[in-house]
């Protein structure tokens, strides 16, 4: 079942490039599972016309949060908006990542974050390998290293972690027997994939991020190719998907 | 003013309609709306082969508006049809139900237009002359006056239910209505999505890979509102019109510019609870 509520922001705290905002919803929380997104209606003029989608980053009873970075018109909306403003969204929409028993580890570049600390309340003691471009785009984890088994950082510029990128972190381990859970830019989960290709038995998932109209198949605008020159879409089908069952 | 509440023989609880493209198979809303409040339902245009769709990107966000080339992205006539007879879940929605289909030739229209006239779940047909993103260049087939009268006259002799034909904007759609009343249409759509096109500058690339692409939203209102008036001006049958409105007031626009009815279209993707909201306002 899928909601469209008016939601209240409840909590909103800017952070560098980063925005958490906490709305209070009447079903879409309760209802949500780790990897499904929110469809935003940024306000109520028709710039932008097309809403914009989330990744889930945490419910808690009837709360929503969701980690936004600033990327254009329709995030830089959303900074402006204040606590006690309502906002119209749609969720919870998509599938969401598979549990599989296995040991997990966490692929995250920049706000690619965002699904992976609800994913560690479900998934606990997944290690954590996080990439960003310098210290400033690293949100605050505290509420949420617990969840991880470990977190490690890797910095563009050095300025936190290792200097180099999530894929040097993650060319460190032996995935074989392991799932990987992968989110960020599409050049980071090509790189992933190049080291997937050598790993026998290893299972991995991405959350993949795409231009998207309605969030819940219908515009049919988010498509994603197959391997085989077919196409899915991302709301519907996805976001999350087998590592070898689209290309990016 | 007040036109009656019908296409053909068939009734209508009132003049709220979703347009084809934007309201998927009928199912992708259940959660949104409560389909007892429209007039109708039009569903996605089913073409004669399956079409997996253009490659991404397949859509562009404008100032007020959206490029759109999706390439009909459908299962094709069998598959939907043969789904349907199994399983018709559209006699369970308390609405009329539009469907929309395009053919390759002439002879699909009719070929189509009779197999789908056995659903019961099918209340009337809306044949798609003017998809203008499949065919390279736009071309399509209300650009040749010459097949919207073949397709209609013979549509006419061979179905049961009413039908409506939905026109292009950018072909001479007064001229093509005039044809489709004369022919036997019950209504006319006006319109499809009007040609657009984007470009990147620093590339110096199109966007699409179809160059053109269908342009729709609160954009092209003045434009659509400029087309139904010329429309209804031309024919008696019900016109029914589509073009970026989002609103109860933009209904009763459309609605004294000459449409009988109205379709939400791009603006169910922004609301999907729109339809259900502008027909309890216009009531």
């Amino acid at each position: 079942m899928k909601y469209q509520e008016q939601c209240e922001i409840v909590e909103k705290i800017i952070d560098h490039s980063y925005l958490f905002l906490k709305f209070r919803t009447k079903n879409i929380a309760k209802n949500a599972l780790a990897g499904q997104f929110v469809n935003i209606r940024v306000n109520n003029s028709f710039t932008p016309l097309l809403r914009r989608p989330f990744s889930i980053t945490d419910t808690e009873g009837d709360t929503l949060s969701l980690l936004i970075l600033l990327k254009g018109k329709g995030t830089e909306a959303l900074f402006g908006k204040k606590i006690g403003d309502f906002l119209d969204i749609i969720g919870p929409l998509g599938n969401s990542f598979p549990l599989i028993n296995r040991r997990a580890i966490f692929v995250a570049g920049g706000v690619g974050i965002a699904p992976f600390f609800f994913l560690s309340k479900t998934i606990s003691s997944g290690l954590l390998l996080f990439g960003v471009k310098s210290k400033e785009y690293l949100p605050e984890l505290s509420a949420y290293s617990s969840s991880f088994s470990e977190v490690k950082i890797a910095s563009e510029d050095g300025s936190s972690g290792k200097k180099g990128t999530v894929i040097d972190l993650l060319s460190e381990y032996d995935l074989s027997d392991k799932v990987v859970y992968a989110c960020g830019p599409n050049p980071m989960l090509r790189a992933v994939s190049k080291i997937l290709r050598d790993c026998a038995q290893v299972e991995a998932y991405y959350s993949i991020e795409t231009i998207m109209g309605c969030g819940f198949g219908v515009c049919k605008g988010c498509a994603v190719e197959t391997p085989s020159g077919q196409y899915k879409l991302a709301c519907t089908d996805g976001p999350i998907f087998s590592w070898n069952e689209v290309k990016l | 003013m007040k036109a009656p509440l019908k296409i053909g023989s068939l009734s209508f609880r009132n003049r709220v309609l979703t347009a084809s493209g934007t309201f998927g198979m009928g199912k992708e809303f259940s959660d949104f709306l409560d389909y007892s409040q429209l007039g109708g339902i039009t569903l996605k245009t089913i073409t004669k082969n399956p079409r997996q769709g253009n490659p991404p990107p397949r859509i562009l966000e404008t100032p007020y508006g959206l490029l759109n080339s999706i390439g009909l992205e459908n299962e094709g006539f069998q598959k939907v049809y043969q789904d349907l007879k199994k399983n018709d879940y559209l006699r369970q929605y308390d609405t009329n139900v539009i469907f929309s289909l395009a053919g390759d030739s002439v002879e699909d229209y009719v070929e189509m237009a009779r197999f789908f006239c056995e659903i019961e779940g099918i209340a009337m047909l809306e044949l798609n002359l003017s998809c203008p993103n499949v065919h390279e260049g736009g071309a399509t087939f209300d650009s040749n006056p010459e097949n919207v009268k073949r397709i209609v006259e013979e549509t006419a002799k061979t179905v049961s239910k009413p039908f409506t034909v939905k026109f292009s904007p950018s072909q001479d759609f007064v001229k093509n209505s005039r044809i489709a009343e004369y022919s036997g249409a019950h209504a006319i759509t006006i319109s499809n999505t009007f040609l657009g096109m984007a470009i990147h500058a620093k590339t110096k690339t199109f966007v699409f890979k179809n160059k053109t692409a269908g342009y729709s939203g609160p954009a092209v209102k003045p434009m659509a509102l400029a087309n139904v008036y010329r429309a209804a001006q031309a024919v008696k049958i019900p016109v029914i019109a589509s073009g970026g409105i989002s609103s109860a007031e933009d209904a009763s626009e459309f609605l004294i510019a000459g449409a009988s009815f109205i379709s939400i279209g791009t603006l169910n993707f922004v609301d999907p609870g729109l339809a259900g909201k502008i027909a309890k306002e216009i009531e």
